[in-house]
């Protein structure tokens, strides 16, 4: 492997390429745009979602007798098949049988696998000439470039990068301006080329074991040509590639072009079991052979893991790179390994490269879910990469220093083993450190710009990204001083619920409620309170994501389990909880499950909910009286609201119910943005590396934000002619505040301000 | 009231046509011959690359094309002329209304590149033949598969990239027409 990547400089230069940068946004813009497009249009999504994964469980819980299976078939049909356990073996295994055909021209279509194991580099140096003839690839060829993305090779290219590609990779002078007269002359190049191969090269997509039928999803004709023309054809795949039966293939057909392409079919779909696949008229009487070559190649392991199990189940859609945020902004160069590129490449390079080359590109995924959203197959790509994160510190630990057991154990305790960075500390124990900095002398000295330089210079704390200031009363404060009650230990949880009353809702504060933003608590027990709720407040115990986002997982497990023993016993007596904070909402539903073994994680999700879908199905319940609830628009007040969904608001389903609600406040003309992410992704956005990835993301919001809001944001409550800026995350609204200048608050306080008294 | 489903054929022409397909409802074989010789003849060629087709065989377009002064060359006789004949004819076992989706082979024969060599690829097939979606279409073509015919193409639109600047370019690799003749 090469030395060792420096993510920081990459990242910096990708950003100062305003070409490349352009280039990504336009092709990832349009590829998610058609695919929201196509699954709006989609009765069945879950469905096949549902039955794919089953499937894909079952087919990698089976794998040997599959391929064993797929093997006979295959020969049964006149076929041969190979089994490579490395790379190395796969290529020798090619290189072996285009010798023996006396193959000199070789066509290729398009293969992820093929890159993962050099092939092209192999057949050269064997002496035979190849050439890759899906455009993208060809083009990628003729650059000497390789893939940024597994669906579309070149998104990182303008049209003019690939027009300076054709003029000086293959001297032609006058290689027309448009995407379709280029296209015409690679048709026209690699005519000559399908027609002199006498060997031809392909992946596959699906291979059916039942059948020994080789299925492969293409638009552009090439793997027809590619498969059919020369006399042998040889298929390279993984062997996680296999399904158990032709029956089994539905929901892939009806998934994989949808998510990849934004298609309800790719233009073909080949099926091939076996040499007779083609009846080629130049070569009379020439024996077809044909022939597939299944890869381990780390593969076998991966089953063997766990973790690392579920990301064979990828039917390598790209709909998670397409709408990964950082990916968005720099590229699979920057935000990929050697082959794979985004989060589940970074699970595909910890199975088939090496933790170590996961490692230098782990940090890029900020564990946003954007992804898990979109995949067809559900696979938790954030939970993955979180626990690679984990693997990759296990690795590089080495014991405590000198500064470590003196200072941060004795300010910033941590249970992890091993040397743990202060930003690591700093940023896994929000509720510590918000605690400490309210209080002197932390207070007095975290207003010094030297503190800052040194948070910069020790933490690796952007200096340029405001920190966010704890106010002087916690929630918890200000609801105990007017008399509310509290629930801050389990002794105390089982205590409040001796209360049976129905009508008794408890809030959880997160941490950043309940030191930062104190004012969205407020809101949310005043609405509750006017929805006729009497509110119990759960403070003081941290959900253990922030700890997760630095694949800290004893500690997050820790902080789970102590959340978890007061939320249980009010789940338990049939109470309700409400959240605030989607991203904290989100560790205790969703990640708590993972973190901690038995039922209870899941009984106590099952009784939590988001403040708006809370609210929402309690405004439904009430019918035509709802209404009656909301006082007049204020006059004057811009009726323009944008609503930015948080990314795991919109991951875990939560968005519907919040348009819903704030679409039926009177007056209110709501607008959703569609950036995907605000960039801030938690601590991201306050590392000094990654500042500014997140900046420009944030940028990119409130171009939509300002786009969307039209009126211009003055954004201040009650302010007259501005719109309304609504985001429920915290770092969500610091993003744009800090980067957009522009005000935010959370729905709630928007709800609280226009909810009548009872 | 319920608006009623929309007949297969009509569901089938419109989705193919988003795609950039065509579809012509023909009735008399005359009438596809002359289809057929001028699509042809839009290209300047008095030859068309001919994948086996019962359909074609069965409507004897053979003699009706032929009386235009257009002849169909079978792949297998077409030797080197192939890769450059403009216009391709192959029939279709069936279609899909819900995908435009036409199902082309079972057993290997010329539809394999009389489907994917041509810059025109002219289609015939059966009205009755277009099922009305997916999962129908699916079933019947994995119990054809799983009885042992091996070798298909799924062919929904023209051939198309998108690689280029993300601008949608037809005409790839494989053809930049697909004109479908509905019979009966």
């Amino acid at each position: 492997m090469s030395s060792k990547r420096d993510l920081a400089q990459e990242i910096r230069d990708a950003l100062a390429d305003d070409n490349q940068k352009a280039a990504i946004f336009h092709a990832v813009s349009g590829i998610n745009q058609k695919r929201r497009a196509v699954l709006a249009r989609f009765p069945g999504y879950e469905d096949a979602r549902d039955q794919a994964r089953r499937i894909k469980e079952e087919s990698i819980a089976e794998l040997p007798a599959l391929v064993e299976r797929f093997g006979e078939e295959v020969e049964k049909h006149g076929g041969h098949v190979h089994h490579a356990t490395d790379g190395e073996a796969a290529c020798r295994i090619i290189t072996e049988i285009a010798r023996q055909n006396n193959v000199q021209r070789i066509t290729k279509s398009k293969s992820m696998t093929s890159e993962e194991i050099h092939l092209n580099g192999a057949l050269e140096a064997a002496g035979m000439h190849v050439r890759e003839t899906d455009l993208g690839e060809y083009i990628v060829q003729l650059a000497g470039d390789r893939p940024s993305h597994i669906v579309a090779p070149i998104i990182h290219m303008s049209v003019e990068d690939v027009r300076r590609v054709f003029r000086e990779r293959l001297g032609i002078a006058d290689v027309p301006e448009e995407p379709e007269g280029m296209t015409q002359l690679a048709r026209q190049k690699l005519r000559s080329d399908f027609l002199a191969a006498d060997l031809g090269i392909t992946g596959a997509n699906f291979l059916l074991a039942d059948t020994g039928t080789v299925v492969i999803v293409e638009n552009e004709g090439n793997v027809r040509l590619t498969t059919q023309l020369p006399p042998t054809h040889i298929v390279l795949a993984g062997v996680e590639k296999l399904l158990p039966a032709a029956a089994d293939l539905l929901p892939f057909l009806q998934l994989l072009p949808r998510s990849a392409t934004g298609q309800l079919l790719t233009s073909y779909l080949s099926f091939i079991s076996g040499p007779g696949w083609s009846n080629s008229p130049f070569r009379p009487g020439a024996e077809r052979s044909f022939h597939v070559v299944l890869l381990d190649n780390g593969r076998y392991a991966m089953r063997e893991d766990e973790l690392l199990a579920e990301a064979l189940y990828c039917i390598r859609c790209g709909a998670c790179m397409t709408v990964c945020p950082p990916y968005q902004v720099v590229g699979g160069h920057v935000f990929g390994g050697p082959t794979y590129p985004s989060g589940i490449g970074n699970a595909w390079e910890a199975g088939v490269s090496g933790l170590e080359t996961a490692a230098e590109f782990n940090a890029l995924c900020t564990t946003c879910s954007r992804c898990q959203d979109v995949c067809p197959v559900r696979i938790d790509i954030p939970w993955m990469n979180t626990v690679i994160r984990q693997r990759i510190a296990e690795r590089e630990r080495r014991p405590r220093g000198v500064l470590e057991r003196l200072v941060y154990d004795r300010i910033l305790p941590t249970v992890e083993e091993g040397s743990v960075s202060l930003s690591a500390r700093l940023f896994a124990d929000p509720a510590r450190v918000y605690e400490m900095s309210r209080r002197q002398p932390w207070r007095s000295l975290l207003r010094l710009g030297v503190a800052r330089a040194v948070m910069s210079r020790v933490a690796g704390i952007a200096a340029a990204r405001p920190l966010p200031e704890p106010s002087a009363e916690t929630l918890s404060d200000w609801f105990r001083k007017r008399g509310g009650r509290l629930a801050t230990s389990p002794l105390e949880a089982r205590g409040m619920c001796d209360d049976r009353r129905a009508s008794t809702v408890f809030l959880f504060a997160d941490c950043h409620t309940e030191y930062v933003d104190t004012d969205v608590g407020k809101a949310a027990v005043s609405c509750l309170q006017k929805c006729g709720f009497g509110v119990v407040l759960v403070a003081g115990q941290c959900c253990g994501r922030a700890a997760l986002s630095q694949g800290m997982l004893s500690t997050a497990r820790q902080q789970a389990e102590e959340l978890q023993g007061v939320l249980a016993p009010i789940v338990k007596t049939g109470h309700e909880i409400v959240g605030v904070e989607p991203s904290c909402l989100s560790a205790v539903v969703d990640d708590h499950r993972k973190l901690l073994p038995g039922a209870g994680a899941a009984e106590v999700a099952a009784g939590c909910h988001e403040v708006l879908m809370f609210l929402q199905r309690r405004f439904a319940a009430d019918g035509a009286a709802a209404s009656a609830r909301w006082k007049p628009a204020p006059e004057g007040a811009s009726s323009r609201v944008v609503l930015h969904g948080h990314c795991q608001q919109k991951t875990l389903g939560w968005m519907p119910a919040a348009v819903e609600l704030l679409g039926s406040i009177p007056g209110v003309d709501l607008r959703v943005t569609s950036a995907e992410c605000c960039g801030m992704a938690g601590s991201f956005g306050y590392k000094t590396d990654y500042y500014p990835l997140s900046a420009e993301l944030g940028r990119r919001l409130v171009t939509e934000l300002d786009a969307l809001g039209e009126v211009g944001n003055v954004g201040v409550s009650g302010v007259e002619g501005g719109c309304r800026i609504l985001a429920c995350g915290t770092s969500c609204r610091a993003q744009i505040v800090d980067l957009g200048k522009r005000r935010a608050c959370h729905p709630v306080q928007l709800i609280d301000e226009r909810l009548d008294n009872p | 009231m319920q608006a009623a489903a929309p007949h297969p054929v009509d569901l089938f022409t419109s989705v193919l046509q988003d795609t950039g397909g065509t579809v012509q409802r023909v009735s008399e074989p005359r009438q596809i011959a002359a289809f057929i010789a001028s699509a042809a003849q839009e290209q300047g060629v008095r030859e068309v690359l001919y994948g086996r087709s019962d359909l074609v065989e069965d409507l004897g377009l053979k003699l009706l094309i032929a009386a235009h002064g257009v002849e169909l060359v079978a792949v297998e006789e077409a030797g080197d002329k192939a890769p450059h004949m403009r216009v391709a004819l192959t029939g279709a076992e069936f279609a899909i209304a819900e995908t435009g989706t036409l199902v082309v082979g079972g057993r290997p024969g010329g539809w394999g590149l009389a489907s994917a060599l041509p810059w025109v690829h002219l289609v015939v097939l059966a009205a009755d033949a277009v099922v009305a979606d997916l999962a129908t279409g699916f079933a019947r073509f994995e119990a054809r598969l799983v009885a042992g015919e091996g070798d298909w193409v799924w062919i929904t639109g023209p051939s198309r990239t998108a690689d280029i600047g993300h601008t949608l370019v037809l005409g790839a690799h494989g053809p930049n027409f697909l004109r479908v003749m509905v019979v009966g």
